[in-house]
């Protein structure tokens, strides 16, 4: 036998289903081929042992967790900087910005260790807005110094977690003034699985198909009936009563 | 990189930037002159905060079921004229989100799963032996439980913390209409679990807790939706008491529209203890069932493992003390009994009675007023409803009754029936009357009649669809499969209207069903048993 010839055959053999019927040549070729029978017989082992290896059943939230690794991953994926791909001249002016922060960089700096400056700032923007009942709140980035008696220790409760303090002074030390947002006073959030917390979303996998027929009643009369989907809460999707909003009737018995 | 003319160039543009920006620096304040006021947009807060104790259930239903609650529920039901191209009787067709309260073990979960009906058989299918009569032998309910037609419930929970886990169905509590559930293993954290303990006030705050679709950009695959805990404020309205002195109902009242969506929810105080569950809702009010009787609820069925029937009078009725005299006086009253009857403020008023129920066959009519149960004063639906579960179905009940023909009140016994409808309709007891004729129903079959359009999706002609068999029944020995459509009996053509459903009676006369199951056409013999006598 030739070497195409076997290529045929074992391409057959390699895309014939496992119990399938193999066709008259390959048939008549493997009788005659050592090679290609052994071929099949690997390829057949092969098969069975994938086959008893039995279904393996993603978890209900696979396509939550995917998604979001997905998302994770291209976050984090390590974006280059195509310096390479500019001009010359560009990257001139890129080089001379990034001097210029440098240099912006060092007078702030500078100026936050300068002990002239009376009080801090702090910047509680965000933390107030949370407090704030509107929800556009207007907030003031300069506030007063706030004298902030010791700390009381405070059990991590919802509304607890977003108070935020004001900075701490201590006699005979000048505070120092903040560029940035000032955490240092906040409780540390902890995880207390007997505490409220938070409600994060997660996926339901609904079905897919609706239910849609029309009957006929009594009367004769032809009605059609959809049931939704998906519906939430205890409600009763079929009833002929009024009992949409009662799990049960009251006053029956 | 960069040639030494474009460092220089580079280091040219730095200076020049710089030196554009020292003027500017220079007219920036000081940290320590006053500041220019900003304004910041709000960061929203997420208002949602979830207990521990609730979870979410999600039960999904296959066609074969709904339309067995279909059967069920349209009591005027004669045909089923057309179905949808892409239906498929084996195919997810509903899914149910439903909140649940995970109780102290950390396993048992108790909820309001509004269509556990599809997972039982028709009135009469075997419940808890709780009296010891009209029950199925355990030995049959193990025997069923490994048979195909026995359809596990396709249920999952989601804890609080976003894991999915598998749930057992335990059974249904119909004095409440709970169905509880058990996880395999202690996973859920219920330290937070109802308290019997716990006093509830009038104006307490609470809120209802439930699973609610979130509307969100992120990408979806077919079919999945995401979901949350909502929470939706209220506020306790009244505490009803029961005559023990417990709480039996709570109403209460929310600042916003309540709405179906709201039933099953598990409401929590502002401490996250569970207050109950909701039952009712009505506008802005609902009435919610309270964790004492949640409690008990839960051991009913633990203690059988199975399904514990409610007792079932057949009476529909109201509180006298809610009626006015004029109101009374329409049910037969003279003008003066009926105002000497409002102004005692007890008994409940029957407006309707089932006929052939339990309380028709003890001589009660519309009219009467049920003033004692038990020798225990009746004043509210709860004192009613209390009564009648601490009796337990099945049993004899003692009311005093005062009859408009009647001098005085007069004691009347009634044997109480027994139900797993929680939400049993007035009219349901037709159906079950129905069971008693020789049809096919009798023989442990609930059928709906197909027409030919209906019937051709199943690949058969007009017909009856098996939506359910029960077990230790003729069908069920005969090898009937929920799903087969029968086409024919005794060679006689099916028409596909309900009163065609007669069956041969008698053992003697076996039937022989020509049926068609997954397109392909199959004979049973069908060897009827006796009409049973519920």
């Amino acid at each position: 036998m030739t070497k195409p010839e076997c290529r045929e055959i074992r391409r057959e053999l390699d895309e014939i289903r496992l119990g399938a019927k193999l066709s008259a040549t390959t048939m008549q070729h493997l009788q005659s081929c050592a090679d290609c029978q052994h071929f099949q017989q690997q390829q057949t082992k092969l098969r069975q042992m994938v086959g008893s290896l039995g279904m393996v059943e993603a978890p209900a939230d696979f396509d939550l967790q995917l998604r979001r690794r997905l998302a994770n991953e291209r976050s984090g994926s390590g974006y280059r900087f195509p310096l390479n791909l500019w001009p010359v001249g560009m990257r001139a002016v890129a080089v001379g910005a990034a001097i210029v922060l440098m240099f912006a960089a060092f007078i702030a700096v500078r100026q936050m260790f300068t002990p002239k400056v009376a009080d801090p700032v702090v910047a509680r923007g965000e933390i107030q807005s949370k407090e704030s009942p509107a929800p556009k709140a207007t907030v003031e980035v300069q506030s007063p110094p706030q004298e902030v008696k010791a700390p009381t220790p405070v059990i991590a409760a919802d509304n607890s977690l977003q108070k935020q303090r004001g900075p701490v002074r201590v006699a005979g030390i000048k505070p120092r003034p903040l560029v940035a947002k000032d955490y240092s006073s906040n409780i540390a959030p902890v995880v207390r699985t007997d505490q409220p917390f938070e409600a994060t979303p997660f996926t339901i996998n609904a079905s897919q198909q609706s239910l849609k027929l029309s009957l006929e009643d009594g009367s004769g009369v032809q009605r059609t009936i959809s049931v939704p989907r998906v519906t939430f809460g205890s409600q009763r999707v079929l009833t002929s009563t009024n009992a949409a909003n009662q799990f049960a009737p009251r006053g029956v018995w | 990189m960069l040639g030494k003319t474009h460092w220089r160039s580079a280091v040219r543009i730095a200076i020049a930037l710089v030196g554009s920006a020292l003027p500017v620096w220079a007219q920036t304040p000081s940290a320590s002159e006053p500041q220019q006021k900003v304004t910041r947009p709000a960061t929203p807060v997420a208002e949602n905060k979830v207990a521990p104790q609730v979870v979410t259930i999600v039960h999904r239903l296959n066609g074969l079921k709904m339309f067995r609650l279909l059967l069920r529920s349209e009591g005027q039901l004669q045909a089923i004229d057309n179905i949808d191209e892409a239906f498929n009787l084996m195919d997810e067709v509903h899914t149910n989100v439903i909140a649940g309260l995970a109780m102290d073990d950390g396993r048992t979960i108790a909820a309001r799963l509004p269509e556990a009906e599809a997972e039982f058989g028709p009135p009469g299918f075997p419940v808890a032996n709780i009296q010891g009569q009209d029950a199925f032998p355990a030995a049959v309910m193990a025997q069923a439980s490994k048979e195909f037609w026995v359809e596990t419930p396709n249920l999952t929970v989601i804890s609080a913390d976003g894991k999915y886990l598998p749930v057992r169905y335990v059974g249904l509590d119909g004095v409440t209409g709970l169905s509880i559930l058990q996880l395999a293993s202690g996973n859920l954290n219920s330290t937070a679990a109802p308290d019997d303990t716990m006093v509830s006030n009038v104006g307490e705050n609470i809120k209802l807790l439930g699973p609610e679709p979130v509307a969100t950009t992120r990408p979806a695959l077919a079919g999945n939706l995401y979901v949350r805990i909502g929470e939706t404020p209220a506020r306790i309205l009244n505490v009803v008491k029961a005559p023990s002195g417990s709480i039996a109902r709570f109403k209460i009242r929310s600042s916003r529209l309540l709405s179906p969506a709201n039933l099953g929810g598990v409401a929590v105080n502002e401490a996250g203890e569970t207050v109950g569950i909701v039952d009712t809702v009505n506008g802005v009010e609902a009435r919610i069932l309270p964790t004492a009787l949640i409690r008990l609820a839960a051991n009913r069925v633990l203690t059988h493992q199975a399904s514990v029937p409610k007792p079932w009078l057949g009476v529909k009725g109201e509180p006298v003390a809610a009626l006015t005299p004029q109101e009374i006086e329409r049910h037969g009253w003279q003008a003066m009994r009926a105002t000497n009857l409002a102004g005692d403020h007890h008994g409940i008023l029957l407006t309707g009675i089932v006929p052939s129920g339990p309380a028709s066959q003890a001589g009660l009519k519309a009219g009467d007023v049920i003033l004692t149960a038990n020798e225990l004063e009746l004043q509210t639906v709860e004192d009613f409803s209390w009564v009648l579960a601490q009796a337990g179905a099945s049993t004899t009940v003692t009311f005093k009754v005062a009859r408009p023909e009647w001098v005085a009140p007069a004691a009347v016994n009634v044997k109480l029936s027994e139900s797993l409808d929680p939400g049993m309709a007035f009219t349901w007891y037709d159906r079950a009357a129905s069971a008693r004729r020789p049809s096919l129903i009798a023989q442990g079959i609930e059928a709906i009649a197909l027409k030919p359009a209906g019937a051709a999706r199943f690949g058969a002609r007009a017909g009856l669809l098996v939506v359910y068999v029960e077990p230790n029944t003729a069908a069920f020995d005969s090898g009937l499969q929920p799903g087969d459509v029968i086409q024919s009996i005794d060679g006689k053509p099916v028409k596909p209207l309900a009163q065609t459903l007669e069956l041969s009676n008698t053992p003697e006369q076996p039937s022989i069903l020509d049926i068609v199951r997954r397109k392909q056409k199959l004979t049973v013999k069908l060897v009827p048993r006796p009409a049973k006598n519920k």
